[in-house]
């Protein structure tokens, strides 16, 4: 098995090479019996000398081809899969026909409002709990480091100008997404609720109740429920892979441009 | 001292070896082990300098010796290094 590795690692030598020292080299291979750490010095060997004889593209070519291999390869064994469930919401004053149409859309701050009590503490750790959500992260980590990781996998997003809006969760796990997206919904009705509650509250208390027009606030209603994921969102190896591939690209230029004045040097030497 | 070509040289510097017979030469004066892809990697650039030279032969193991450039290299690098082991130890005595 050594042997036919190191024989193999043989063969890697460009072929100008193993023309010239091929069977001087093999003999001094049947000499040494072939241990392990041979078969990996000849392997290096092998990828020196090919690099010495390789030209600035060939190089350049390799190192892009290694970063691309390697950023996908780790992308695939550090960056797990990420499934994202999606849902649309639309929110919609209520008005009766008397009312007077409102001067200002104040519905993006009102959603900045109920964005904030939905994500409150106490709502997020309640579904990381009923969900049992980041198992790992709850075992290792105290539970405001979990609530905050959880806070940057949520996210809202206004359609247009309309009064539509995204809601999305990002989680390693297509059902468990869907899952907890409907009870972020759920948190997200609760929260309008009680906006509208303690809204008609603050009037009562500031004017009496007689003063106060009864509230009419948001209407929140589901255009597209929590959808179950049917491909990862993230991570994008092929773009990872594209960086991987630029960063070795540019590596490569570098090495090669050493390489060749490294060349340059020693010809120099040697003539002198 | 670990640079294989400088190795390499000094093996040969007392007369003409093969591969297997510089590997160990060196294990025995320098007490390194160099592996086959390191030893004929320090060959093939000691050889394309015109530090070294194949000596004809018959068998499959070829045998090289240094040539007059390579002994003038190895001289002054031995010279270079002689100078830094000498300065060290005397450092070490005065310390």
């Amino acid at each position: 098995m050594r042997e036919r590795l190191i024989r193999f690692a043989g063969l890697l030598y460009p072929a100008s090479w193993r023309r010239r020292y091929g069977i001087e080299f093999e003999a001094l291979l049947e000499d040494t019996g072939g241990e392990w750490h041979d078969a990996l010095d000849v392997l290096l060997g092998a990828l020196k000398m090919q690099m010495t004889t390789w030209n600035f593209g060939k190089i350049t070519a390799a190192f892009g081809l290694v970063g691309a291999l390697l950023c996908g390869g780790l992308s695939f064994i550090a960056m797990p899969d990420k499934y994202t469930s999606d849902a649309v919401l639309r929110l919609t004053k209520s008005m009766l026909s008397g009312d007077p149409q409102p001067a200002t859309d104040n519905t993006e701050e009102f959603v900045k409002g109920l964005i904030h009590n939905a994500l409150a503490r106490k709502s997020l750790a309640d579904i990381i709990n009923e969900q049992g959500l980041y198992p790992r992260e709850r075992a290792r980590k105290p539970m405001e480091d979990v609530i905050e990781r959880m806070r940057h996998e949520v996210s809202f997003e206004r359609i247009g100008v309309s009064n539509a809006f995204h809601v999305r969760f990002r989680y390693n796990d297509a059902e468990q997404a869907r899952r907890t997206e409907r009870e972020l919904i759920h948190k997200l009705m609760e929260a309008n609720v009680a906006m509208r509650r303690a809204s008609s509250r603050l009037c009562t208390d500031l004017t009496g109740a007689s003063g106060c027009l009864p509230d009419r606030g948001y209407n929140m209603e589901v255009l597209d429920p929590a959808s179950l994921p049917k491909r990862p969102s993230s991570p994008n190896r092929l773009i990872i892979a594209a960086m991987g591939l630029a960063g070795g690209l540019l590596l490569g230029v570098v090495t090669a441009a050493v390489a060749r004045s490294r060349r340059a040097t020693i010809r120099s030497s040697s003539q002198g | 001292m670990s640079d294989p070509t400088l190795l390499v040289l000094a093996s040969l510097a007392d007369g003409a070896k093969h591969g297997y017979a510089m590997m160990v030469d060196i294990q025995s004066f320098a007490d390194i082990r160099l592996g086959p892809g390191t030893l004929y990697g320090a060959i093939t650039r000691l050889e394309q300098r015109g530090w070294i030279r194949p000596v004809p032969s018959q068998d499959r193991r070829q045998p090289y010796c240094i040539t007059a450039a390579g002994r003038r290299y190895l001289e002054e690098e031995l010279a270079s290094l002689d100078r830094v082991v000498k300065a060290g130890l005397r450092r070490l005595k005065h310390a």
